[in-house]
């Protein structure tokens, strides 16, 4: 059984109704709203600062090496977040899956209910939408900035 | 798990429209009308293909009062009431729709890429390091000169293909010019300018009413049938002088080149991007461009036979409400599949049918599958209806708002209102304004979809006796009435024929009717109406063969809700 130990860097905001288990470590400026899940269950977790992480969120690590989120994430409401690497100004649409070893790149977009595959490594600026939810397109580098 | 709810989905309860059939007792009058209707209920067959655009589930249907018939949305007529962005909802007015091509004239756009609504982005600065606040924000909502469209789906932006615009607003009148510039609409306005004369000489074409407009083409119909009679056919095409194309398009050689080397899919368009931009229709991605988006329309939908209208919107774009609205929810009753196991080959499974009764008067229902029968055989499947006759309460709207138990009557006890006291076999529940009732499957053969037709008449009490409707069909299905004691009321039955024009209710009812002895007691009259219904159960399973379910769920499937870990909720809030 991992160790609970849980290190909160300054201007970070976590809510009461949170679930968090393991060896968590959440940077500065980030917002765990209620009802979020942060499971270390093997290995540790490691959020960078300035992520916005919604409610009803899973992010959970089965595998025994730490998983390692960037800065400037969003992970909106009801997804499920399960990779090995996630990088910098992703955004993680709602109900949207991560799945297995995956890695993200950075500037990424997981649109709403999709999902990557197991093992995959999803290169920067990436977008994955669509129906099908394997259509994926690059954006320009740059774009809109973080406006929401 | 999830075999169970593709079952669930696969399941529907469909009603057939009977607008294609052309019943033989259209021309019928008189004594001979009994047994020739008693024949002329076709046979209903599920397997014949017309099923797949015959039928349709209840939300799609239209009841019509007067003919007191099902109407299909094949059998409506309609009549646009105003055309409308759907995006901006602005309505557009009927003058200018043709002269903006049936699209949005404002600054409204579909991404090339995902068909999706693109929205105007002001490009912003990014904001200066220093933490000074005020003079920031007032700058970064005020500089975006550069303005271009983006899309919130696949994140696509106009600076891709180097779109943009000065102004927010009338984005629409910013592309005119480039517009206007392609090739293919130079050709058409010299095409026009070309005829222009030849059409004005022509009979002017006869004044139609505008909700003929929408049909393209509608006009030189008219003009050949109105007025083209009487001018001399050579004399058009003498004047015609011979047309010479202005635009010279190129042969693009270096398409083909590239074309043959693409590594990646990706860099191709798609059927559906291509097909949304008509004019050139390109096959690489770049160049795709943005489209305006197409209008859409509010239409009246009117019964095809007595013209009387079914549906009326409101004229606001907005509005989502309508001002006549006769569906086939407030008129019929409603069948759902509220319980149905997995089917196996040779199982006798019961599924539970739920009837629900939108009237505020009680109805009785009759079911059959086929004219008489109560049972059948076939090759697909062994059905017996265990509660072919019973009756369903009214509707009473104190019921939304109650949220205690209001058992009518539960399993088995005999209802206090319903007016016949019969024992209660096969039906499941009594409740509200709904009753479910048992039917006993024995699938026979290991098949993708198991459906069967089902028979459905129904019977309410009208208490006012001024009209004497029977809504002027021949009355039909009184084999399957007849052969039941029913106790209450004897319906007349009424056939589900089209209604001609020559037939009117009022002389209907002098004909003799079959079953009548109630002719005499007519002050409460009654409506009654059949109609059939499909209803498709899923794939039926040979036990045999199934194989034992997999430990662990697919993570690719995402109809799954998330996968919770542990339940011990732990809540570890401390900082």
């Amino acid at each position: 059984m991992p160790k609970e130990c849980f290190a909160i860097g300054k201007r970070a905001v976590v809510c009461q109704d949170t679930e968090m288990k393991g060896e968590i470590d959440i940077g500065s400026g980030t917002v765990l709203h209620p009802q979020c899940k942060i499971l270390a269950e093997s290995g540790p977790i490691i959020i960078g600062s300035n992520n916005i992480i919604e409610e009803n969120v899973t992010i959970i690590n089965k595998q025994p090496t730490p998983l390692i989120i960037g800065d400037e994430n969003v992970f909106e409401v009801g997804c499920y977040v399960e990779g090995s690497k996630i990088g910098n100004k992703n955004i993680i649409e709602a109900k949207a899956r991560v799945l297995g070893n995956t890695s993200l790149g950075d500037n990424c977009v997981i649109g709403a209910v999709c999902s990557t595959k197991k093992d995959e490594a999803i290169p920067n600026n990436t977008v994955i939408y669509g129906d099908h939810h394997n259509r994926r397109t690059q954006t320009a580098s740059g774009g809109v900035s973080f406006n929401k | 798990m999830s075999q169970q709810i593709d079952a669930r989905q696969r399941s529907y309860v469909h009603y057939y429209c009977p607008c294609p059939d052309v019943s033989k007792s259209n021309n019928n009058t008189g004594e001979d009308e009994e047994e020739d209707i008693v024949e002329s209920i076709p046979d209903f067959d599920v397997n014949s293909p017309r099923i797949h655009f015959s039928t349709f589930p209840i939300s799609k249907l239209y009841f019509c009062d007067d003919c007191h018939q099902i109407r299909c949305p094949r059998c409506v007529q309609e009549e646009i009431v105003c055309y409308y962005c759907p995006n901006c909802l602005f309505e557009v007015p009927t003058a200018s729709v043709k002269s903006e091509r049936n699209r949005c004239a404002r600054n409204c756009f579909q991404c090339p890429i995902c068909q999706n609504t693109l929205t105007v982005v002001a490009s912003t600065e990014p904001p200066p390091p220093q933490p000074s606040a005020s003079s920031n924000s007032s700058t970064s909502t005020t500089s975006g000169a550069p303005y271009y469209l983006s899309c919130g789906v696949c994140r696509w932006d106009s600076q891709e293909i180097g779109m943009t615009f000065e102004k927010a607003t009338g984005l629409a009148l910013q592309l005119q010019k480039t517009e206007d510039e392609r090739p293919d609409v130079k050709e058409f306005d010299h095409l026009k300018d070309h005829f222009e004369k030849h059409l004005r000489l022509s009979a002017p074409s006869t004044t139609l009413p505008s909700s003929l407009l929408s049909i393209p083409g509608i006009s030189s119909f008219s003009n050949r049938y109105g007025g083209g009679g009487f001018t001399h056919p050579q004399q058009k095409s003498d004047d015609v002088a011979k047309y010479n194309n202005t635009i010279k398009i190129e042969n693009d050689d270096n398409l083909v080149h590239d074309l043959v080397q693409l590594k990646d899919v990706n860099q191709i368009t798609t059927l559906t991007q291509r097909m949304n931009q008509l004019s050139d229709q390109p096959y690489k991605v770049e160049r795709l461009q943005p489209q305006r988006i197409h209008l859409r329309t509010k239409r009246v939908k009117r019964c095809r036979s007595c013209r009387h209208i079914l549906i009326k919107p409101e004229q606001k774009a907005q509005a989502t409400r309508f001002k006549i609205k006769l569906v086939a929810l407030n008129h019929i009753p409603k069948l759902t599949i509220t319980s149905l196991p997995k089917l196996f080959l040779n199982q006798s499974t019961e599924i539970i049918l739920k009837f629900s009764n939108p009237l505020y008067e009680e109805i009785i229902v009759d079911l059959a599958l086929k004219k008489d029968e109560t049972t059948e055989t076939t090759e697909y499947a062994k059905i017996k209806l265990l509660a072919p006759h019973f009756n369903i309460t009214p509707y009473n709207e104190v019921w939304e708002y109650d949220e205690q138990d209001f058992n009518i009557s539960s399993k088995g006890r005999p209802s206090s209102t319903a007016s016949a006291p019969k024992p209660d076999i096969g039906i499941y529940e009594r409740r509200g304004n709904y009753t479910s009732v048992k039917i006993e499957i024995t699938p026979l053969a290991e098949v993708d979809e198991l459906k069967f037709p089902l028979l459905v008449t129904y019977a309410n009490k009208v208490n006012d006796n001024n009209d004497n409707e029977t809504s002027g069909d021949a009355p039909a299905n009184d084999s399957s009435t007849a052969a039941e004691t029913v106790s209450s009321d004897k319906p007349n039955t009424d056939a589900d024929k089209p209604n001609t024009d020559a037939d009117k209710p009022d002389t209907d009812v002098n004909k003799p009717k079959t079953d009548d002895t109630d002719k005499g007691e007519s002050t409460p009259t009654t409506k009654s109406l059949f109609f059939w219904t499909v209803i498709g159960l899923g794939p039926v399973v040979n036990p045999a063969t199934v194989k034992p379910p997999a430990p662990t769920r697919s993570p690719l499937t995402n109809n799954n809700s998330n996968v919770a870990p542990t339940r011990t909720n732990i809540n570890s809030g401390k900082a």
